[in-house]
């Protein structure tokens, strides 16, 4: 059992290394350099290009290039003692960066996946308990149909009508403007205020997937024996409905809930941009613009290690919370 | 709710306007009760019937801008520094030497009252009322500071610039040149838009004595001063927050307190932010035909030079396009025309004549010596000449196809750059019309840093590039010929080689020899301003006959202005021809808070 728990977490460790090894020269891989951009907007800007070419020089005496297997060995000497560098573009350690845009994407994210399973549960098992109802076929309906639109395309028509065209929510930002940041009442509300058109689109278009997979699950249950035995013994609907069909229909779903968290930061990066909303994924975009290769692999390592401690957390804890499954062997929930 | 209302609950709220950014502008029109109530929600200080005017007539009112340079909070206001000034910002804090108006095509004196060149001497002449937002008159020591730290940084002042000292008096800036240098020159030198007055010496002198690299690292970000119409007032994720500087030489003409600049990196966000009157301003924007019709009555368009435009290069170094006569024969096929209308019929003129010169200075510049450049047909394709021209360079039409003696078809692959929407289009019209002829070319998009190194590192042999480097200093000749010989953003990786070239006369039927970097080189230290016009006649000659770069469209900068809530100049006000009229404009007084 000890021996089941040291595996999985030397493979979460052996899981970030392959990846951030894997990243850090798929990254290098890229063309250009991170000058190339700074160059051309200099350019735009109007400087003279004998001047763009003695500034960036400048610059590069600073940081010059290092050979890349030496530049790949600091960085995962770094890496290992929770240094992710400096930003070539911003001039700023990207883990204060990181610090700062994380939390916004976090909030984003796990608000509205808390919603899709809500929701989506509770639509599922309401369709499931009025099986072949108007209601189910409504609701299966609208579920197929919001499954099939991208939740970029749902955000910049909330973003066009809700915010330019009616007002109603803000077109960009995290908080307000003038809001100090400090956990306050008018900045959590400025907050949820600016969080909420995310939230929304990140959200509707995830729902219907959610509600049909708990209908599929909760009808499957429904035609079980010790669902009819428990009818049989006279038990109330409600008992039947939360007790023995919720449940064990939930229970599939757990594993995917943290797996989803995990997926769901780098579907951020698009988010993000259309709301200029400056979490993560934001900065990812921002990074891949300018080649900042510290930011950009600082970025994705924690969209990584997210993903991978989801898988974790959802196989040390799945047995716990169905008790059919042991420990060990083929347990793993992912 | 009614908007008034939604806004003073936004207030109330986060002192968030974005909605009250919305209804502000119909909430000013209000004269009654409800509109000074209004504004009365958001400042304490209006009495009913009237504007919430303090006693120097300036309203407790935000113009509202946007940035699209980064996020605030990661910029700063050091416009030395290589990485992440926002300049956007910073032409409001800090004012100008001149300015380039592109209407009169004459210089504007802004922190200067005056400049003087006598042969290897400039003086520069700070206005008496520039001061500092702290109440401190600038002085020559903060423009001396500020020039030694630009010698560091090798700007492009000091290519002919010996010294620098104190004048007379503490407002005289004397400049000693190390060779005799044209006037126009070192004017659009001082009044390029990057240029600002920023030397604050209690901040800039400390890096007197160290490397150029520590003023280039430099972010200034607190205990910011400036000279401009706005002090720095704050910045977050969201938004740079400027205050009215009351310092400012013409402070009793800017009638507003705030200057808001939003962030708003993405083209359609500063779109819909025109569209929904989200924003006041917006600096320079490309907004397309199809969205500019769905725009509110109250935006008004200003459009003007971008001395900047799509062009086609050449790798001088490669078999075919190094030959003039396949260059030519290029030139005689693209119909500008065609391409402009395809690429963007509001925002793009065709080149009337193939020289190198901003189109809108051509005649003025090239006078009876005009008619006799060639045009290309600039609304045709004209095949006989350029068929006729290719014949002559050795080459066969087969099977529709141009092929050299060996049978190689004549094209390959034409580079452009992935993701710039309008030069994709003008880059499908112009492979299309040389294919129609029998060229062979296929298009390779590709993205923008690869795009650069590819013609930084001549790995191309023909592609789409500017053909002008842009700003106001293009209208004068000297640079945009100087700049289609050398190319200075690439390295000079078109290889145009710096030797003597025979082209046909500008006179009669006979030939010239001419070394065209020579020659231009000869502008930058001519005082003679007959010398120097028959020296840009003459390049422009050899660029029109030999074409080191082929420029075929000139694009429109568009800059927005709203009227719904402020007084803007009427189109035909000059002002208006000053980059950038958002910029220009509030410190003319010219851009106020309307109290109709």
């Amino acid at each position: 059992m000890v021996n089941y728990y040291v595996r999985r977490t030397a493979r979460v460790f052996v899981t970030i290394f392959m990846v951030a090894s894997l990243t850090f020269g798929l990254i290098r891989l890229l063309p250009g350099g991170p000058y190339t951009l700074l160059r051309t907007r200099l350019l735009r800007q109007g400087v003279p290009a004998a001047e763009v070419d003695a500034r960036i020089a400048n610059l590069q005496n600073i940081r010059p290039d290092a050979p890349i297997w030496e530049q790949y060995i600091d960085y995962m000497f770094a890496l290992a003692q929770g240094n992710l560098g400096m930003s070539i573009s911003l001039n700023e350690p990207v883990v204060s960066i990181l610090a700062k845009s994380a939390p916004w994407t976090v909030f984003v994210v796990l608000v509205s996946t808390i919603l899709v399973f809500v929701i989506g549960i509770s639509l599922g098992a309401l369709q499931a308990y009025w099986e072949g109802s108007r209601f189910d076929k409504v609701f299966s309906g609208i579920s197929i149909s919001l499954m099939s639109v991208p939740f970029y395309v749902i955000a910049v028509l909330a973003l066009y009508i809700f915010a330019y065209q009616f007002g109603w929510f803000p077109t960009a930002g995290t908080v307000g403007r003038g809001v100090e940041p400090a956990l306050s009442v008018p900045f959590v509300l400025s907050a949820l205020e600016h969080g909420m058109l995310p939230i929304f689109s990140y959200t509707l278009g995830a729902i219907g997937g959610q509600a049909l997979a708990m209908r599929g699950n909760s009808i499957q249950i429904l035609g079980n024996d010790y669902v009819q035995v428990a009818r049989l013994r006279g038990l109330s609907d409600r008992r039947i409905a939360t007790r023995y069909v919720a449940r064990n229909a939930i229970l599939p779903m757990y594993t995917g809930f943290l797996l989803l968290l995990g997926f769901r930061l780098g579907g951020t990066v698009i988010l993000e941009q259309i709301f200029s909303y400056t979490g993560l994924g934001y900065y990812l975009i921002s990074a891949l613009n300018t080649n900042d290769y510290p930011l950009m692999m600082g970025t994705f390592l924690v969209i990584t290690v997210a993903l991978v401690l989801g898988v974790y957390v959802a196989d040390l804890t799945y047995s716990k919370i169905d008790p059919r499954i042991s420990a060990g062997g083929s347990d793993e929930a992912y | 709710m009614s908007k008034i209302a939604v806004k003073v609950y936004a207030m109330s709220r986060t002192n968030d306007d974005y909605s009250g950014t919305i209804s502000r502008r119909h909430a000013i029109k209000l004269s009654g009760v409800a509109g000074a109530a209004a504004l009365a929600g958001c400042t304490g200080e209006s009495s009913p019937g009237e504007m919430s005017a303090n006693s120097d007539g300036v309203f407790d009112i935000t113009l509202t801008g946007a940035t699209n340079e980064g996020v605030p909070s990661n910029m700063h206001l050091n416009p030395m520094a290589t990485q992440n000034y926002d300049w956007v910002a910073g032409n409001h804090v800090f004012e100008r030497f001149a300015a380039y108006n592109f209407e009169t095509q004459e210089f504007e004196m802004a922190g200067l009252s005056d400049w003087s060149f006598e042969d290897e001497t400039v003086t520069l002449t700070l206005r008496d009322d520039l001061k500092w937002d702290t109440g401190d008159d600038v002085t020559a020591g903060d423009v001396i500071t500020q020039f030694k730290l630009m010698k560091k940084t090798e700007a492009t002042l000091w290519d002919f610039t010996d010294s620098v000292e104190q004048g007379e008096d503490d407002k005289t800036v004397v400049l000693t040149l190390s060779r005799s240098t044209n006037p126009e020159i070192i004017k659009h030198t001082l009044a390029n838009s990057d240029l600002r007055i920023h030397g604050y010496q209690p901040v800039y002198n400390e890096f007197l004595d160290q490397d150029a690299a520590a003023i280039q690292q430099f972010e200034w970000e607190e205990d910011v001063h400036g000279n401009g119409p706005f002090s720095f007032e704050s910045k977050s994720d969201q938004a740079w927050t400027l205050t009215r500087n009351e310092h400012f030489h013409n402070a009793e003409e800017v009638k507003f307190s705030t200057y808001e600049l939003l962030n708003r990196q993405d083209n359609n966000a500063l779109q819909q932010g025109l569209m929904g009157e989200e924003l006041d301003v917006v600096s320079s924007l490309f907004v397309p035909p199809s969205v500019v019709e769905g725009l509110p009555d109250s935006v008004e368009e200003v459009t003007l030079p971008a001395n900047w435009g799509y062009g086609v290069i050449f790798n001088h170094n490669h078999e075919d396009f190094g030959k003039r006569k396949v260059r030519q024969a290029i030139a005689h096929v693209i119909n500008r025309q065609q391409v402009a209308d395809n690429a963007g019929p509001r925002t793009k003129n065709p080149a009337p004549k193939v020289t190198g010169i901003s189109p809108a200075d051509q005649e003025s510049w090239l006078g009876d010596a005009y008619d006799s450049f060639e045009s290309y047909g600039p609304d045709a394709t004209q095949s006989e000449a350029a068929a006729a021209l290719l014949r002559e360079a050795g080459y066969e039409k087969s099977d529709g196809t141009w092929q050299d003696r060996d049978g190689n078809s004549l094209g390959g692959s034409y580079m452009t750059p992935a993701g710039w929407s309008d030069w994709t289009t003008a880059t499908n019209t112009v492979v299309d019309q040389l294919n129609a002829f029998g060229f062979d070319f296929e298009i390779n998009s590709i993205p923008t840093s690869d795009f650069y190194s590819a013609y930084t590192e001549s790995e191309f042999a023909i592609g789409a590039f500017y053909w002008m480097p842009g700003g106001a200093r293009s209208s004068f000749p000297y640079f945009p010929l100087r700049w289609q010989l050398n190319n200075p953003d690439i390295g000079g990786g078109h290889n145009f080689e710096e030797t003597e070239y025979t082209i046909p006369a500008m006179e009669g039927s006979g030939e010239m020899t001419i070394n065209p970097f020579e020659e231009i080189r000869s502008v930058a230290t001519t005082q003679d301003e007959a010398a120097v016009t028959e020296a840009i006649q003459r390049v422009a000659w050899h660029s029109n006959q030999n074409l080191p770069l082929l420029g075929l469209v000139e694009k429109q900068d568009q800059s927005w202005l709203t009227s719904g809530g402020w007084d803007i100049p009427s189109a035909d006000d000059d002002a208006r021809g000053v980059k950038w009229p958002s910029h220009w404009l509030p410190k003319q007084g010219k851009l106020n808070p309307s109290e109709q």
